[in-house]
């Protein structure tokens, strides 16, 4: 089983500030893991460390057993590609895009899929797993955010990574949309993919397999705050 | 990254581009502006440069109706400053002839059914013509001619209207012989009595004498140029030839009766003929002029038939002035928009790009894909507005090939196009290329956590 972990990471910002402070974290596939904590207190720099996209100031990153701290951004950005799918609060999809298409975006660098028929094709698939089958040839303009975020959601899996990070992903949605995006994370770790969530929203709770919290750049599971 | 992957990303992003519509009609005007209004612009400019330098605008004639023209008188003005050359023009060269017989099909079937008119003339002493097909005359037998590249023998409505004319390529002519003979049969000759009038001048006086048939066979066609008036018409012969056709006019087929005498001692005697002043640069005309004139009191003219006419040089002026005018505010206007558009494509869309980098992708495909959106942007744009240009320049010519000189000036020099259209090509495609290498380091900056933010 493949494991994505932080090992005494720590990040300090060139202005000084200690955003991470000695964090320990494994998210193994299968299990859900959300990380809460107020604004401000470093789980933003936790996901973005975590997910390859900066780089940490000391400790190691290590995905599938490869230590992958000291990569060149090529090296990154390949693994990303493979490994890792994002979900973002701003579901930054392509206005002029259709949905399918959206869902197309990380294909498009990815050389297994030999024609744009194979692309579609498994976007298709994707839409069918987040239930939007019925939307496949609207604009992001025509969904509401609930499915704008599950549209999100698709697009991390579209190159099948073991590993799918959500920053906030409920941050723009009503407490109906929220429930429905959390239940399709959710799907998505009983399926076999390692999902960390990060965000302050207490309906997580009902969802995750594990529950951290991240004061202060400091990372404890909850329960063993103090 | 797949090119038509990479083009489907890109129109998608030219899509949300908020400017391509005003880009696209920029570009078009830009290309409208730098192939027609500078190709014009520079074909009527070259047009009249070249009838400026030409000879025949460098010349004017000089004639012995103020005085004898001496050998010493002669040679005085040659030596004037600026006089380039002094040349007899005694000859042929204001006879008009006609078409008798010729092994052309197509000037053949006209005979009979259309007058035709044209005119021969002796070369003159440096005088240079641009042979576009053949050879020149030197060494050229006598009897040799050679044709304008635009030729209309006929007399007729649409000559004299200079409309419509359905011109010969004289290029088609060469190797072929026309025999001509001057019109009615007849040639019509000017020339000073050395008998005096009253104040004591050599008298001007004309004679028509019966014109014999003579074949010319044709060497070679030279560049007419469309701005001279009458131009289309004109032979060239040897001044050898020119002689002899004179000469055996006036021995061979006629009784001169009285005036046989005096048109004997005109034409041994160069003091009687007419010249041609040919100046070094057709802007020291007047002072030669006025020298030869008013210094020296003989009788010099211009050729007011070759004056380059004032509209033409307002025109040329106006269309060159306002033509770069317009052309460098569009470029102007066109560069800073595709500048414009190409790194607000970077800076407004920082999320969506930070997401790219996020997913995987490389900071050298993500250039790619805002290259092609900028260069197909421009790409398309160029072909409309190519396209549009090219049908109209294809359509002014189509309208102009057969018009008069003066329209036949306009016709556009495919050459000249297709440099402007190139060098429209190199603005627009070249452009968005700097922005984006220029703007490439504000891309590598952007960072994938970019896509976290909230816009």
């Amino acid at each position: 089983m493949k494991t994505i972990e932080l090992k005494n990471v720590s990040k300090v910002y060139p202005n000084g500030v200690k955003a991470m402070d000695n964090v320990s974290l494994t998210v193994a596939q299968g299990e859900f893991v959300a990380v809460m904590g107020q604004s401000g207190s470093g789980k933003s720099t936790l996901l973005q460390v975590m997910g390859l996209l900066d780089k940490c100031t000391e400790g190691e990153v290590v995905i599938g057993g490869r230590v992958v701290s000291q990569l060149s951004n090529n090296e990154l950005a390949d693994m990303r590609k493979k490994a890792l799918g994002f979900v973002f609060q701003s579901f930054h999809l392509n206005a002029h895009m259709k949905l399918y298409e959206n869902i197309m975006l990380p294909m498009f660098i990815n050389d297994e899929y030999k024609s744009r028929a194979d692309m579609k094709a498994r976007a298709l698939e994707l839409c069918e797993k987040v239930r939007l089958t019925h939307r496949v040839e609207h604009y992001p303009s025509e969904l509401s955010g609930g499915e704008q975020q599950r549209v999100a959601i698709a697009r991390a899996l579209a190159n099948n990574p073991d590993f799918i990070l959500a920053d906030e992903p409920t941050g723009n949605l009503d407490s109906k949309n929220e429930v429905m995006i959390f239940e399709e994370l959710q799907k998505l770790s009983r399926m076999g993919k390692g999902v960390l969530v990060v965000c302050h929203n207490d309906a997580i709770l009902d969802y995750a397999d594990k529950i951290y919290i991240m004061k202060d750049g400091v990372l404890k599971e909850k329960g063993n705050e103090e | 990254m797949k090119l038509k992957n990479l083009h489907f990303l890109s129109k998608a992003n030219i899509r949300g581009n908020k400017n391509s519509t005003v880009i696209t009609v920029l570009v078009c005007l830009l290309v409208v502006a730098v192939t027609l209004v500078s190709g014009y612009s520079v074909v009527t400019v070259n047009a009249l440069n070249n009838i400026k330098q030409s000879y025949e605008a460098r010349a004017m004639s000089l004639s012995p109706q103020m005085g004898l023209l001496t050998d010493r008188v002669r040679g005085e003005i040659s030596a004037l400053e600026h006089v380039e050359v002094i040349t007899d023009i005694t000859g042929i060269r204001y006879c008009d002839m006609e078409i008798i017989d010729t092994d052309d099909e197509y000037i053949k079937n006209k005979i009979g059914k259309t007058e035709t008119r044209l005119r021969i003339q002796g070369m003159n002493d440096g005088e240079q013509l641009r042979i576009i097909k053949g050879k020149s005359l030197d060494n050229a037998p006598v009897y040799s001619c050679l044709v304008p590249s635009i030729f209309y023998p006929f007399y007729d409505e649409d000559n004299i209207k200079m409309e419509n004319l359905e011109y010969i390529d004289g290029r088609t002519l060469i190797g072929k012989n026309i025999t001509v003979r001057g019109y009615d049969k007849k040639l019509h000759l000017t020339y000073f009595s050395p008998y005096t009038n009253d104040s004591g001048l050599p008298t001007w006086r004309e004679i028509s004498v019966p014109s014999s048939e003579f074949t010319l066979n044709v060497v070679g066609t030279y560049y007419c140029n469309p701005a001279y008036s009458g131009g289309y018409t004109r032979l060239y012969v040897s001044k050898e030839t020119d002689l002899l056709i004179t000469q055996t006019a006036l021995e061979v087929n006629y009784d001169l009766k009285d005036k046989k005498d005096e048109v004997a001692l005109w034409w041994n005697d160069p003091s009687l003929h007419e010249y041609l002043v040919v100046t070094d640069d057709y802007r020291n005309n007047s002072e030669v002029f006025n020298k030869v004139s008013k210094g020296m009191g003989y009788a010099i003219s211009r050729f007011t038939e070759r004056e380059i006419e004032d509209s033409l040089i307002i025109l040329s002026n106006l269309l060159s002035k306002v033509g770069t005018f317009l052309t460098v505010a569009i470029v102007i206007v066109s560069v800073t928009l595709l500048v414009q558009s190409s790194s607000n494509a970077i800076r407004e869309h920082k999320g969506f790009i930070g997401l790219m980098k996020a997913i995987g992708y490389k900071n050298r495909q993500i250039f790619t894909v805002l290259l092609w959106e900028q260069m197909y942007l421009s790409l398309r744009a160029f072909l409309i507005g190519g396209t549009v240009s090219t049908l109209a320049a294809f359509l002014i010519n189509l309208k102009f090939e057969h018009g008069t000189f003066r329209q036949l000036m306009y016709l556009m020099d495919w050459k000249i196009y297709f440099s402007f259209l190139g060098l429209s090509a190199l603005i627009v495609l070249l452009v968005p290329l700097g922005v984006e290498l220029f703007m490439l380091k504000k891309l590598m900056q952007i960072e994938p956590r970019e896509a976290m933010s909230t816009k």
